[in-house]
């Protein structure tokens, strides 16, 4: 009963997939790995009528961005595959929204704005499987995450903290989150420049 | 600067944290489960006109073994060696030897008739739990008695016993342990336009809409039970090679085979809650894993994002 999402939707799944690639197209100068811990609020609509207006869940993820390319020198794309689980909702009546892990691909580009600050806006389409009836719930990430880069600027090695914010886009419901993570990445060619 | 960015974001962060709502909204009251169970063995029932056609109906001894454990099993969850919650049971059965009150045969204008109490019995916080087990055909997963005391049974339509359910109020499920049950399943409709959709119901059904659902004497516990049935009750604990103790349950003394032994031994048992979704997971698995059964009778499950919890130590009345 896997229910089709509606042409409109089909077509940004389709730009999204085609955009993610784009990298892969680019000579790449770097990968990375993000992981981060983030509160999530489930944010029902009308017709699931529930007694909160926000249903509250710890998620878990990251990305894998085997591709980033640098277009300036402040600013980089990569792109990746995302994969997160989310928890169940907290308990709360006889209700709870369902945990469901996530995974898909994801494209982001990344602005230097100080040494140590930089900004990233990352979009990501993921095919969600709620786990207590296994079925798919595809949906939209937009995130925003700014970093503050702990390393040294000249080493190839760059770890950063990350606040990432992020909103996910279904046709029934939509949810925020705001975590805490962790970005490491590797430029291949930090030491010749 | 840096230290003014850090702590602007730890506002931020505190702010979009603090809506859950779980943690500071008083909690809704302690939910009754209230559960009408209906089973036939159709030892005299025995034809349903349905549509032009009339059909005959082979005498299952499953349903009613299946109906009298799970109330037993659903009746001993909720005393205080489990989950010490408010559990009401009616019984609704069609069985050999047996002759029910008036009341409680199970035939349409009954089960109706019991359906529409239920709208003012159950408050808004409880849940309501309806398991039907005996024949379903196309068009009409509840095949049930006739209101005469004859041989000729009558139906409800899906639609009909989903508007029924759809009454009563607080949160609703639906378990069908008979053929073509997959009919009673409606999809979630992903979008706020489907008005038909209620988010308050529930559903697990034995089969997909064009299956059968297998009913076999399970030799080896010495009792008959259908597939989904025997693997429901195993996913509330239920331990089949147990003598069972007499309960009175609406009314009747029930005894058979079967028990509960202690919570450790409940395999839904997560988080000190049983949910609905955690029972359909726990039959498919098994299914696939024990009979490959799977392939030849699938169980559903109503989609979306959220689950109906049946009981969770939460609640407990002490």
């Amino acid at each position: 009963m896997t229910v089709l999402p509606k042409k409109p939707l089909r077509t940004l799944i389709a730009l999204l997939f085609c955009t993610s690639l784009a990298p892969f197209l680019l000579p790449a100068e770097g990968i990375g790995v993000q992981v981060d811990a983030a509160w999530y609020g489930s944010v029902p609509s009308s017709m699931h009528e529930d007694d909160l207006p926000v249903r509250t869940h710890l998620s878990l993820g990251g990305t894998l961005e085997p591709i980033i390319v640098d277009i300036s020198d402040h600013l980089s794309i990569s792109s990746g595959l995302s994969i997160r689980y989310t928890t169940r909702s907290i308990p709360y009546g006889s209700v709870v929204w369902s945990p469901f892990i996530a995974a898909g691909p994801s494209i982001a580009l990344t602005l230097e704005v100080t040494p140590v600050w930089s900004v990233s806006t990352a979009l990501a389409l993921l095919g969600g499987i709620y786990l207590h009836t296994w079925e798919l719930a595809p949906y939209l990430r937009c995130a925003i995450t700014p970093e503050y880069v702990s390393t040294p600027q000249d080493a190839r090695h760059t770890v950063a903290v990350s606040f990432p914010i992020a909103a996910d886009l279904r046709t029934d419901y939509f949810a925020l989150s705001a975590g805490i993570g962790v970005r490491w990445y590797y430029d291949f060619y930090q030491e010749s420049k | 600067m840096r230290k003014a960015l850090l702590r602007n974001l730890g506002i931020l962060l505190l702010i979009l944290v603090l809506p859950s709502c779980e943690l500071f909204w008083d909690a809704p009251e302690t939910p009754a489960l209230h559960v009408l169970i209906v089973a036939l063995d159709y030892s005299k029932t025995e034809q349903i006109p349905i549509e032009e056609d009339l059909w005959f109906l082979n005498e299952i001894p499953g349903p009613v073994v299946d109906a009298h454990e799970l109330a037993r099993a659903l009746h001993q969850l909720g005393t205080e060696e489990f989950f010490d919650q408010d559990v009401h049971i009616t019984l609704m059965t069609e069985e050999a030897g047996y002759t029910p009150p008036d009341n409680r045969i199970p035939s349409r204008q009954r089960v109706a008739s019991r359906l529409e109490q239920y709208q003012t019995e159950v408050g808004e916080q409880d849940t309501f739990l309806l398991y039907y087990a005996g024949h379903g055909g196309t068009g009409a997963p509840m095949i049930l008695a006739s209101e005469t005391g004859g041989t000729l049974g009558t139906y409800f339509t899906p639609d009909e016993i989903r508007s029924l359910v759809s009454e009563i109020p607080g949160n609703k499920a639906m378990i069908f342990d008979t053929c073509h049950s997959g009919q009673i399943i409606y999809d979630y409709p992903r979008t706020e336009e489907a008005a038909s959709y209620d988010p308050h119901m529930f559903i697990i059904s034995a089969s997909a809409a064009d299956e059968t659902s297998q009913e076999n004497a399970f030799v080896y516990t010495g009792h008959n039970h259908g597939w989904f049935s025997y693997t429901l009750l195993e996913a509330l604990g239920w331990d089949h090679y147990l003598p069972g103790e007499a309960v009175t349950i609406d009314g009747r003394e029930l005894t058979g085979w079967g028990n509960l032994t202690e919570s450790a031994s409940i395999p839904t048992l997560q988080a000190g809650e049983i949910l609905l979704g955690t029972l359909y997971r726990y039959i498919t698995w098994y299914f696939s894993e024990n009979n490959g059964w799977i392939t030849l009778q699938t169980p559903h499950v109503s989609e979306g994002p959220t689950d109906l919890v049946l009981f969770s130590d939460r609640w407990s009345f002490h």
